[in-house]
């Protein structure tokens, strides 16, 4: 990433927390605006609405264009150069709106981005075995690795690296060994992308994108060490040139049911330990999901029942914790507290009314200025100070 | 938010005399990740309670009729709806026309619980004992004028967009029966088209009621959404269809248009986006029927996107900045 860009996400995670602070009540008007001055913003950026607008616009354009190319020229579809080519040029493009334009967070230089790479990745197919279907998925998932991979590197937008550790992964399963490459490749990466992710040395884009990787690891790890993965021959059956008719080799079967139990608690552990909420939640999902195969093996109940049970614990369990975590001294325990800390989100009220229409989440209730976390430890003093907390 | 940056920036902050001791502290202690939020993975939990429970109990109603009865499960049900909603009305604070704090950190779960168990033991109660006849589709009516009763009393914009959505469920449901009945000359589609037109209509105007009157005036953004993504889709629904496809198309420009109009003087943003979006899909649509030739088909399809990609860079100055970040 440039390092303007850089530069210009680090004051703006500042600024972003300054407003949060604001928006709880912590800081007044005035001290978010020598915050806001002291971290000023030096790029041109666009809001959430006007953001999808010219996504979709540049994404309009650039398509009609590139199709418009199609049809002038007449160049053959099973040749990578025209392919290439706007891969090449969108890039350029892209550089010159990150670059000399200063725009971040615009839309159209993310829609570029994407197009380009979704271009490349066709126009690396296409160059690395022309328009057969022989070898299509490990060509596919090769360019998109190295496409995502580098544009990750060079943009840092989460797209990319979502994109680069599914390919990645999805690589190594077209190997022989995909699923021992996998569990050996995710436990290297997990560590590596946790300890990524809290260093000051990298770009705040590059944290959020090793969390993204975090995430991913976690996922094929699991999908690797499952029982039912295991018994279904799942990732040996995604290989594009795999047999299916492979068995199972018995001794490590039991090791499987025993990872398959332990991993969610694992994770619990480790992220209790570790106060990292990814690793948390990941063990709250993977031991839902671990409960769930219990059941594929074993109908101990009615699915019904079950799913009432499952529900019983798990308001059970949520009004529990949080009483337990504000009993504890000063409303924590272990550094964790139950209380919503910061409101650091931008959302739109369209949003909120979007997922509270689409699903029946409840919508979050206005939280009085001040109220949102209770340390007990004293009043503020110094400048710009509220009152107390 | 766990930032080393935002760790750094605290110290800075400190020693230019901008932050106090107690909020470098707290603050810090955040950015450092030495203090963690469980917040979302609690109310996680809940959500994940809510929509398990309410699952299983759609299972119930469908599985275990043999086994249990239809009268037991339906009594089962209701109890546990009613048990819900007596929890909420005892927690809840008295009627306010105003935002209300939620009283505890699972009143909203609880409530929406409740509301939904009782309309699915509702409409179990319809499909086994069809106490409304033919008049079935009404329960969805005394649904949603139950789910619009809770939101109010109980502060809840939840219940109030599921009021709504199952109100204009009850239309989409009741058009093809009523409106055939009363108006024959209406198809199928064209009286559900015409019913999500009323209804966004009906809808818009709730929002600026509840606006004018002061009466839960947050739930307007819900109700005025709503209602216009009802009226623009069903003006859009006709953009494809037979010989007024040409008008549909002309009144989703001029609605859009004029949508975004006035979303941007008044600084709606989601409105904004929803009729610059909708003028846009029908000048395209109209468009593709007007010109036949496919190059400049694509040739006016990119200028008129490039143009409204900078357009937008000039109305973008206009907004204040706050409203974005």
């Amino acid at each position: 990433m440039r390092v303007e860009e850089v530069a210009a996400e680090r004051a703006k995670e500042v600024r972003d927390a300054a407003r949060a602070w604001r928006r709880a009540g912590f800081i007044d008007e005035d001290t978010l605006s020598r915050i806001v001055t002291l971290y000023p913003d030096e790029r041109r950026r666009f809001g959430l609405g006007f953001r999808v607008l010219a996504f979709v616009f540049t994404s309009v354009a650039v398509w009609a264009i590139v199709g418009l190319s199609f049809v002038l020229f007449d160049p053959r579809l099973d040749s990578a150069g025209i392919f290439l080519f706007w891969a090449i040029a969108l890039t350029a493009l892209t550089e010159v709106q990150r670059g000399p334009l200063a725009r971040t967070n615009g839309g159209a230089e993310t829609a570029t981005a994407l197009i380009a790479v979704l271009l490349g990745i066709v126009g690396g197919v296409i160059a690395f075995g022309g328009p057969t279907l022989h070898g299509l998925v490990v060509r596919i998932l090769a360019s998109a690795f190295v496409l995502c991979a580098a544009g990750a590197w060079r943009w840092g937008d989460r797209l990319f690296f979502l994109g680069a550790g599914l390919s990645g992964f999805g690589l190594l399963v077209q190997t022989d060994q995909g699923r021992l490459l996998c569990i050996v490749a995710a436990l290297l990466l997990i560590p590596a992308c946790f300890s990524a992710a809290r260093g000051i040395e990298h770009a705040p884009a590059h944290r959020r994108g090793a969390i993204i990787l975090g995430a991913v690891a976690i996922l094929a790890l699991y999908a690797a060490i499952h029982i039912w993965s295991w018994d279904q021959r799942l990732i040996e059956g995604m290989g594009e040139f795999s047999s299916s008719e492979t068995t199972v080799a018995p001794p490590f079967r039991w090791l499987s049911i025993l990872a398959t139990a332990l991993l969610p608690a694992g994770f619990l552990a480790m992220g209790w330990r570790r106060r990292e909420p990814l690793l948390l939640y990941a063990g709250l999902i993977l031991t839902g999901l671990s409960v769930a195969t219990i059941r594929l093996y074993h109908s101990v109940m009615p699915l019904s029942l079950a799913l009432i049970l499952i529900g019983a614990v798990c308001l059970g369990l949520g009004l529990w914790a949080r009483r337990w975590l504000r009993a504890g001294e000063k409303g924590e325990r272990a550094g964790f507290t139950a209380d919503p800390l910061f409101d650091n989100s931008n959302r739109t009220d369209v949003i909120k009314s979007v997922v509270a229409m689409a699903s029946f989440t409840p919508s979050a209730q206005a939280t009085p200025a001040r109220n949102a976390f209770e340390g007990g430890g004293g009043r503020f003093g110094g400048g710009g100070a509220t009152g107390g907390f | 938010m766990i930032s080393p940056d935002l760790a750094a920036a605290v110290n800075r902050l400190e020693e230019e005399d901008v932050l106090g001791p107690e909020q470098v502290r707290l603050f810090g202690r955040v950015a450092r990740g030495e203090l963690v939020s469980l917040s979302v993975a609690l109310h996680g939990l809940l959500y994940l309670g809510v929509v398990a429970l309410t699952s299983g109990v759609g299972l119930l109603f469908r599985n275990e009729i043999a086994n249990l009865g239809p009268l037991s499960i339906a009594a089962g049900v209701g109890a546990a709806a009613a048990l819900c909603l007596a929890w909420v009305a005892r927690r809840s604070p008295p009627f306010s026309a105003g935002e209300v704090r939620s009283p505890h950190f699972a009143f909203d779960y609880v409530l929406a619980l409740g509301a939904l168990l009782a309309a699915a033991d509702l409409a179990f109660v319809e499909g086994q004992f069809s106490p409304l006849g033919e008049s079935w589709a009404f329960h969805l009516l005394l649904v949603s004028l139950g789910y619009a009763a809770a939101a109010f009393r109980f502060d809840s914009r939840t219940l109030f967009a599921l009021s709504l959505t199952t109100f204009t469920a009850w239309r989409g449901v009741a058009a093809t029966s009523v409106e055939r009945a009363v108006f024959g000359f209406f198809g199928d589609t064209d009286a559900v088209r015409l019913n999500a037109l009323a209804c966004g209509l009906a809808f818009v105007a709730i929002g600026r009621a509840l606006v004018g009157r002061n009466l839960k005036a947050h739930f307007e953004p819900t109700a005025t959404h709503l209602g216009w993504l009802l009226i623009l889709q069903a003006i859009a629904w006709g953009i494809d269809d037979g010989p007024t496809a040409a008008l549909h198309r002309l009144t989703l420009v001029a609605v859009g248009g004029g949508l975004a109009w006035f979303a941007w003087r008044g600084g709606r943003f989601a409105l904004f986006v929803f009729g610059v979006l909708a003028a846009y899909l029908g000048l395209m649509i109209a468009l593709a029927e007007a010109v036949d030739e496919t190059t400049v088909m694509l040739l006016l399809v990119a200028v008129s996107a490039i143009a409204l990609v900078f357009g937008l860079g000039a109305i973008h100055r206009l907004f204040p900045k706050e409203a974005e970040e």
